[in-house]
């Protein structure tokens, strides 16, 4: 998805969850991808409660957003009461139509204010898709091959922050994307990379 | 919504959430600022609960909201159970009695989302009776190797022993070094026992052994074997002795010295490296098994240790390898409980941010575990792989 193509005339946001900020602190440039992206970033504050859970296991996302939150390159907000209804339903009743907290929040979130919902779960995309025919979804690999984040870092800085990304969040590539990313980073690195399917790893 | 929730059922599940965070009904009110009369009639079901009173009890409990709400979650909780042994106080092993039942949570709800039936039945129970504690523990570790269809041979993997054998849920996590293993056993979930995979290989198979004697004898009574455990009690010198035999039967313990010892007079470091390889003990327990069994007098490990010990470089000369390399059940998760993740994530029941909250780690060490398993089966799984035949 390329997310330029969904600008309009009101204000839109891109509402992000925690598997795209664990993404973008991991690629080192978070401060940059942040700066450069068409919309701003924002994240639901049951997504940094995650976040700072994390703390006491030794992940320093947390910390890094903050930072980010206090450059003003994310805004944090919380559900309004009129929000709660949508996030209730979606993490209560029957387990495989239920999302975890923070997806749930950046659905929520995104409906009302037109936001972008980015998210990385195939499951929680399928969720938002069926409830919200007209929600915008996008993931992580989207804001990396946002031009504005392309011209910013330059192919070397795109190939360097994807691989970190892989390599020390894991980042999940969906099928669709698998291609650019690895001609981005070169097939040595996909070779190396455990978030690809053995027939990338292999050739 | 959250009027469709059975009140009463919420209400249980965030007492349990609460007894399971060691909170204090008065603590919990506290964070939400309502009255302990409140809450109380919060859990009874009689007040429904608001959301942000949820929100903020679910942050005081540490759980995600979608953990108490939706509707497979599983509320077993074999905590309550621990707290009444006097031993649980201390880190350590409140951190072990909090992950057990996790992790026991986690693989009764995917099994219930995956529409798995397991079987909970295992051996017979043995309670211990009045008199001779070693002349019932000997008689029922032979039992059980009669019942397993072992015999006398040595046991190769005690951990495939317990899980496919006696249908033990077992996991092997990191705990704090103190604490050694945890046994308890549910009507809904059967046999679960927790060990530390921190220790050596040779200390997490007696562990398994001695949890094994309590599944057979006292199973209706949770139990943590811990460094300063009081191992004098009947039924903790039962478990040992039990563990001891189910391990080392006499017998074979006396054929198999006799085999190794052969043409010789003396008890060597080999003979020794090579015993305690064969039954997969540690050194020390096989020499002490030997003292035991007249096979090596009393003092015998003693002099070992003042002459220089048995090393792992000379055990390495004898064998090739170390008792500590080679197989051995080291998965972050336990294969079942890391196959059943796999599968409800392959088949779309669980997002991985349910999934990791579920098995209590973070995004990237659930993604790396299910890469390892990706690594070895991954491909378009439903047209590649052949069908199994139901």
């Amino acid at each position: 998805m390329n997310i330029r193509e969904y600008s309009t005339d009101i204000p839109v946001e891109l509402v992000v969850d925690a598997s795209v900020l664990i993404n973008l602190v991991a690629s080192g440039v978070g401060d940059i991808i942040a700066d450069s992206l068409p919309f701003p970033l924002l994240t639901p504050s049951v997504v940094v409660g995650e976040l700072e859970r994390g703390l006491a296991r030794g992940r320093a996302d947390y910390v890094v957003v903050m930072e980010l939150a206090d450059k003003g390159l994310i805004r944090i907000a919380d559900l309004a009461d009129s929000e709660e209804a949508e996030f209730l339903d979606l993490i209560s009743g029957a387990t495989a139509e239920t999302l975890d907290d923070g997806e749930a929040a950046v659905i929520a979130y995104s409906v009302p204010h037109s936001g972008i919902a980015v998210l990385d779960d195939s499951k929680a995309e399928r969720i938002a898709a069926s409830r919200h025919r007209h929600l915008k979804i996008a993931n992580s690999v989207d804001l990396f091959k946002d031009s504005g984040v392309q011209d910013a870092l330059g192919p070397d800085g795109v190939s360097a922050a994807l691989l970190k990304a892989l390599q020390l969040a894991r980042m999940r590539v969906p099928p669709v994307h698998v291609n650019w990313v690895v001609e981005t980073i070169g097939k040595d690195n996909a070779s190396r990379c455990t978030s690809f399917p053995r027939s990338i790893r292999r050739s | 919504m959250l009027s469709d929730i059975d009140p009463r059922d919420l209400g249980d599940r965030l007492r349990i959430c609460r007894e399971r965070a060691g909170l204090t009904q008065a603590a919990a009110a506290d964070s939400i600022g309502v009255a302990r009369t409140t809450l109380v009639a919060i859990e009874q079901g009689v007040r429904r609960v608001r959301l942000a009173e949820i929100q903020g009890l679910s942050r005081c409990y540490g759980v995600r909201m979608n953990e108490l709400l939706r509707k497979e979650s599983v509320f077993v909780d074999v905590v309550p159970r621990f707290r009444k042994l006097n031993a649980t106080s201390g880190g350590g092993i409140d951190q072990a009695v909090r992950l057990l039942a996790g992790l026991i949570r986690a693989e009764l709800e995917l099994e219930d989302l995956l529409g798995v039936r397991r079987s909970v039945a295992t051996a017979p129970e043995r309670p211990i009776l009045p008199g001779d504690i070693s002349q019932q523990a000997e008689h029922n570790a032979i039992e059980l190797r009669e019942y397993l269809g072992l015999g006398m041979g040595p046991i190769t993997d005690i951990f495939g022993v317990l899980e496919l054998g006696l249908n033990v849920r077992l996991y092997v996590r990191p705990l704090d070094s103190g604490v050694s293993g945890l046994f308890a056993y549910d009507k809904l979930a059967g046999p679960c026992v927790l060990i530390n995979s921190r220790h050596p290989l040779q200390r997490r198979v007696q562990t398994a052994a001695h949890e094994c004697g309590h599944l057979i004898s006292t199973r209706d009574e949770p139990e943590v074997l811990y460094d300063s455990a009081n191992l004098e009690s009947r039924v903790e010198r039962y478990a040992e002795e039990f563990g001891r035999v189910f391990l080392t039967p006499a017998r074979a313990v006396m054929q198999k010295f006799k085999e190794v010892t052969a043409g010789s007079d003396r008890l060597l470091r080999r003979h020794v490296i090579i015993l305690s390889h064969y039954f997969r003990i540690s050194r020390e327990a096989m020499v002490r098994r030997m003292e035991e069994l007249q096979l090596a007098r009393p003092g015998t490990w003693n002099w070992f240790m003042d002459n220089g010990g048995i090393t792992n470089d000379q055990v390495r000369q004898v064998l090739g390898v170390t008792d500590d390399e080679g197989v051995q059940n080291n998965a972050a998760l336990g294969s079942r409980l890391q196959l059943l993740a796999f599968e409800s994530l392959r088949r779309g029941v669980l997002t991985e941010s349910q999934l990791a909250s579920l098995l209590d780690l973070d995004l990237i060490e659930l993604r790396s575990i299910i890469d390892g398993i990706d690594s070895v089966d991954h491909e378009d799984l439903d047209n590649e792989y052949p069908r199994i035949l139901h």
